[in-house]
């Protein structure tokens, strides 16, 4: 007869199909579980049958819970089904102690039923398929409906940097081309910063954007290229966020069948450029940049 | 201009074709006299038969010569210079010129460059736009000016053809120069990021 119980050291990294991949010969079935259809955020549940003995995990090397293939997926937490917890699910992350005093990091006790939770965060469009014997429950994604239009009064739809107009009265105030030297030798050079500059009128908005899809959903926006004299905001009257080129920037919340109207505006920051005989021979003033949308659909 | 016209063709049926018939319109085309040019040639060197300094057999040249061309006057109708950038005659090639004199456009354009994220600071210069015709002590200029944003173009006029007397003029305003002369130039310096879409037409200049 052997023992009662089976002892799991868990000692590299610890996905989810791998825990499942251990406890197979152990779970005799799963049930109630369906597929979910889900934005960024996703929670399904399930239960399943142990009909051998006491499973035990170990996880010395507490390594966080990961989701394997990680395809579209950013996160996972495990939760096992517990009414002493508000929530009715008690997290499991496989690195606290699921009992104090002891060890073991989580235990599926013998000859029972219980029932889990996961959580996982993933591309809201994305469809996870997640497969493993009998359990094999699927995130389904959705789609965002976002349309979004250039005022047909921008030069190039494609670059929306073509258009700002900064003062060029500062270039004058610091290069004074009535001196009859100046203009004929062309040797001069000009240096200047300015803040908040917008498009060229008579551009009002430079976008608009309307949800015409069923799900509410986040707006964010990634610059393309940095540049140390320029800094790109996306807002309105009352804010300006500050475009990044390593993440996508939070602008705002639409809902559905709403329509939101922004600006794109700049800052110049110690532009200059340099001229000998009226060649440039020096120039950092050039602002060239795109930027790309990202929609992330929010929770009902 | 209205037409009709029926022809039948059968042997025993006359000709009906009927004339075209014109309602004639008015066409008005104004026309605008630009500047005129008088140059003097000398003779230089080259052979004369019968000339007494230009007959030298072995001393003056037979087809070829050292002639040289001067320009004596340049006169403008009612003393108005007028520029429509469809040749460059009074473009000034002995001097920078890095603006786009655009003739196929007629415009003087910032840049040749579409481009609306860089800045160009340019420069025209003309040569001589009115000479030998009358002393200039008063001038108003006018341009067309096309703008993008916040550019600017600057105008700058000499009426001695010095290089160190131009003083700044400014668009549709008269000015009395403080140096005055019988040779004018003029000079027009473009600042900003507009390119091709910042320029002037039609540039006139009354002294």
């Amino acid at each position: 007869m052997g023992t009662r119980y089976k002892r799991f050291y868990i000692t590299g990294a610890l996905s989810i199909l791998g825990i499942f991949a251990l406890i197979a010969p152990f779970i005799e079935n799963y049930y109630d579980y369906e597929d979910v259809t889900c934005g960024t955020e996703c929670w399904t549940t399930f239960c399943m049958k142990n009909s051998n003995k006491n499973l035990y995990f170990y996880n010395k090397q507490e390594l966080p819970l990961t989701f394997d293939p990680v395809q579209s997926v950013h996160s996972v937490e495990f939760f096992k089904k517990d009414r002493r917890f508000k929530t009715g699910y008690r997290p499991i992350d496989f690195i606290t102690p699921y009992t104090k005093n002891r060890l073991y990091v989580f235990k599926i006790p013998a000859y029972s039923v219980t029932c889990y939770g996961i959580k996982i965060t993933k591309d809201s469009a994305a469809t996870v398929k997640w497969t493993f014997a009998g359990l094999d429950p699927t995130f389904f994604g959705v789609s965002a409906n976002l349309t979004f239009n250039l005022s047909a009064l921008l030069d190039d739809p494609n670059n929306v940097s073509q258009n700002f107009a900064p003062n060029w009265s500062r270039v004058l105030d610091l290069v004074n081309f009535s001196d009859n030297f100046t203009q004929v030798i062309g040797n001069f050079s000009w240096n200047f910063t300015e803040f908040n500059i917008s498009t060229a009128t008579p551009v009002p908005w430079v976008y608009n954007f309307t949800n015409t899809g069923n799900t509410n959903f986040t707006l964010s926006a990634l610059l393309n290229k940095t540049s140390t004299v320029v800094d790109v905001f996306i807002g309105n009257d009352t804010f300006r966020v500050n475009l990044s080129t390593t993440t996508f920037k939070d602008i705002v919340n639409i809902t559905v069948n709403e329509t939101k109207l922004f600006n794109v505006t700049i800052d110049l920051i110690n532009i200059s450029q340099e001229y000998d005989n009226w060649t440039l021979v020096k120039n950092t003033a050039e602002w060239g940049f795109n930027i790309t949308f990202n929609v992330t659909l929010l929770p009902d | 201009m209205t037409a009709t016209r029926e022809n039948k063709e059968a042997l025993d049926v006359p000709d009906d074709t009927r004339l075209i018939e014109t309602n004639r319109v008015n066409e008005k085309v104004q026309m605008e006299e630009g500047s005129s040019i008088i140059r003097r040639q000398t003779y230089g060197d080259a052979f004369i038969l019968s000339s007494s300094q230009n007959g030298v057999l072995a001393t003056d040249t037979l087809g070829a010569s050292t002639r040289v061309t001067t320009t004596e006057s340049i006169v403008n109708v009612n003393s108005v210079f007028r520029e429509q950038f469809r040749d460059i005659t009074f473009q000034d090639i002995t001097q920078q010129n890095t603006a786009d004199w655009d003739t196929s456009t007629g415009r003087l354009k910032m840049s040749s460059s579409s481009n609306h994220a860089t800045v160009y600071n340019t420069i025209a210069n003309f040569s001589s736009i009115a000479l030998n015709d009358g002393t200039v002590a008063t001038i108003t200029l006018l341009a067309d000016e096309t703008k993008f944003g916040n550019d600017s173009i600057r105008y700058f006029l000499t009426a001695d053809s010095g290089d160190t007397t131009y003083e700044e003029v400014f668009n549709n305003i008269e000015i009395t120069l403080a140096n005055t002369g019988i040779d004018m130039l003029a000079r027009i310096i473009m600042v900003g990021n507009g390119g091709r879409d910042t320029f002037i037409e039609n540039f006139r200049v009354m002294y």
